[in-house]
């Protein structure tokens, strides 16, 4: 089969235009005549992918709503202001809450919406669950691969033990899950084949996630990522499982570590961060490209980081180049205690008309190693994030 | 009308005449339509039937073209829509998904032949159908299994191979 020279520009572009965004990637890379093809026909926008960081949502513990915070940067400007997915009387502007995201898409209760496109669609009713409080939502999206996007539904552990129930595996050799795909336009059932070894008995599990809850400072922390079509769930009882949508299987894999930690997505896959005896930080990758076919966490980074940490003084204020998008969602109109009307103008802080450069690898807000007290355990959550996608250096974010 | 049963035959670069209805083709091919309707002027109220040459395809094809230009027709024409012939887009909910899966199910330089084909008779849906089976075949495979596959020579230097992965690391 001759793609090569002997192809008119045309007709390979006719072929090529069929990719994803990743395929368009690779296919620039086989050959120049591909790259000019792709090039010239403007099969790839990159500029269009989420290859770098607008900005991030903040759903702080004790708001209702979601915040935003964000950088100044030569990029598009995106805006946290979500409120036009919100049907509703004018001037309203009602808490919006971010329940999950995904690759630059946010996953609302009502709907699902593109931050940086101002694109969104509603969601249909959720399907009847047998015990709805006990289950998570999941956003998938990767536009690397596909504009279509899903939700999976993912039962939590029980948290009672029942008869039945007693000397069940967790997770089950077989789970039927809840999936809407924006492609269907519905929600369906499907059942998912465990592949491998059950992370544990149930009777053993049950009641972990107070456990877990505690652990983590009081927070309930979600911790999941997507990546190459398989979705990354941390469980309560310090197990991952990987729920593939592609073949409806799923597996559960142990985790490295029983300390802290926080699993998240990075430039090459599935990480797993954590920091003990204070600072003390470790950071897997897991590894699925084993010769012997199984899944492993490699080792990466294990250093003390005491010494780049900053003061975390909560008496200075520190004021980078960061800015929260600061959202009053109130009734326009209100009425004071005399019953008389008066306007209540939202608060939308305006976002700088300068332009910097975002430069990763000098984004310091605070100047590490001058932090002058330790007191056991970090005061601030340590967050791992990836800064910017190409950079393989380690981003901290220190949120105080 | 008269004209609706004339029959046109399609000679191959390889010389073998094959006969296929007027209508159909009209309807299916572009670039044959064009041609058919060049002729017109000349063969009007005559019997006489039209010979046109094909002379970048060959014989087999452009019997598989006709295969596939007949098959869309007759279903069409059976679900009652003569007027759209619903050469369907891939993916589609239709009776010849099936029957298009199995068409696009053949050896690369097949395929690749019948990529040309419809390119140059200017039948869309059939172009569409073979060009994203070939990109089917692109899909998931590595730079270095694709150009094992396609028979593709990397001529990159290695510094602008070097930036082209800069480029794209994202992706990989």
């Amino acid at each position: 089969m001759d793609l090569g020279p002997s192809l008119p520009d045309d007709v390979l572009a006719g072929v090529l235009r069929r990719l994803a965004p990743r395929g368009l990637a690779a296919s620039r890379c086989v050959c120049k005549a591909w790259r000019r093809v792709v090039d010239d026909h403007c099969l790839l926008r990159a500029d269009l992918l989420p290859l770098s960081l607008g900005g991030i949502f903040l759903n702080l513990h004790d708001l209702r709503f979601t915040q935003f915070l964000s950088r100044p940067t030569t990029g598009a400007v995106v805006s946290g202001r979500l409120d036009y997915t919100v049907p509703g009387e004018h001037g309203f502007m009602p808490p919006v809450y971010v329940r999950d995201h995904c690759n630059g898409l946010l996953l609302l209760d009502h709907c699902v919406v593109n931050p940086a496109t101002q694109q969104w669609a509603p969601l249909p009713p959720l399907p009847p669950l047998p015990d709805p409080l006990h289950t998570e939502q999941y956003l998938l999206f990767d536009p690397t691969l596909s504009l279509n996007y899903d939700l999976l539904i993912v039962p939590d552990i029980p948290s009672e033990l029942n008869d039945e129930c007693e000397e069940s595996e967790w997770p089950p050799s077989t789970l039927i899950l809840h999936v809407f795909s924006s492609e269907a336009g519905s929600w369906e059932e499907r059942t998912f084949g465990r592949e491998g070894e059950a992370a544990g008995m149930l009777a053993d599990m049950v009641g972990s996630r107070r456990h877990f809850f505690d652990r983590q400072c009081g927070f309930f922390v979600r911790q999941c990522g997507y990546w190459r079509g398989e979705l990354y769930i941390c469980c309560e009882n310090c197990f991952v499982m990987r729920i593939s949508l592609s073949n409806n299987t799923y597996q559960a894999i142990r985790m490295p570590t029983e300390d802290v930690f926080y699993l998240g997505k990075s430039i090459n896959g599935i990480y797993c961060a954590s920091i003990f005896q204070g600072s003390q930080l470790q950071v897997w990758f897991l590894n699925d490209q084993c010769v012997h076919g199984q899944t492993e966490w490699v080792l990466k980074h294990g250093r003390d980081i005491f010494p780049f940490l900053p003061n975390l003084n909560y008496d200075e204020q520190c004021d980078g180049p960061w800015i929260l998008q600061d959202f009053y969602y109130c009734r326009q109109e209100e009425h004071n205690s005399y019953g008389e009307a008066y306007d209540v103008v939202y608060k939308n802080e305006a976002i700088l008309e300068e332009k910097f450069v975002w430069d990763s690898d000098n984004d310091n807000v605070l100047e590490p190693g001058t932090r002058i007290a330790t007191t056991g355990a970090l005061e601030a959550w340590i967050l791992l994030v990836r800064v910017e996608p190409n950079s393989r250096g380690l981003g901290l974010l220190v949120l105080c | 009308m008269a004209s609706e049963k004339k029959v046109v035959f399609l000679r191959s670069s390889d010389g073998e005449a094959f006969e296929v209805s007027e209508e159909v083709i009209s309807a299916a091919s572009v670039t044959i339509k064009g041609m058919i309707d060049e002729e017109s002027p000349s063969r009007a109220d005559t019997a006489a039937t039209t010979t046109l040459a094909i002379p970048n395809v060959t014989a087999a094809t452009l019997s598989r073209v006709l295969h596939y230009v007949n098959k869309h027709f007759d279903a069409a024409a059976v679900v009652g829509r003569p007027d759209d012939y619903i050469f369907c887009a891939p993916g589609d909910e239709h009776p010849l998904a099936r029957f298009d899966d199995d068409f696009v199910d053949v050896d690369n330089d097949t395929l690749i032949d019948l990529v040309h084909a419809a390119e140059y008779l200017h039948i869309k849906k059939l172009f569409d159908l073979t060009c994203k089976a070939v990109a089917d075949k692109l899909k998931g495979r590595t730079i270095d299994q694709i150009r094992e596959t396609f028979g593709i020579v990397n001529d990159y230097t290695v510094e602008e191979e070097v930036e082209v992965y800069r480029e794209n690391s994202w992706a990989f």
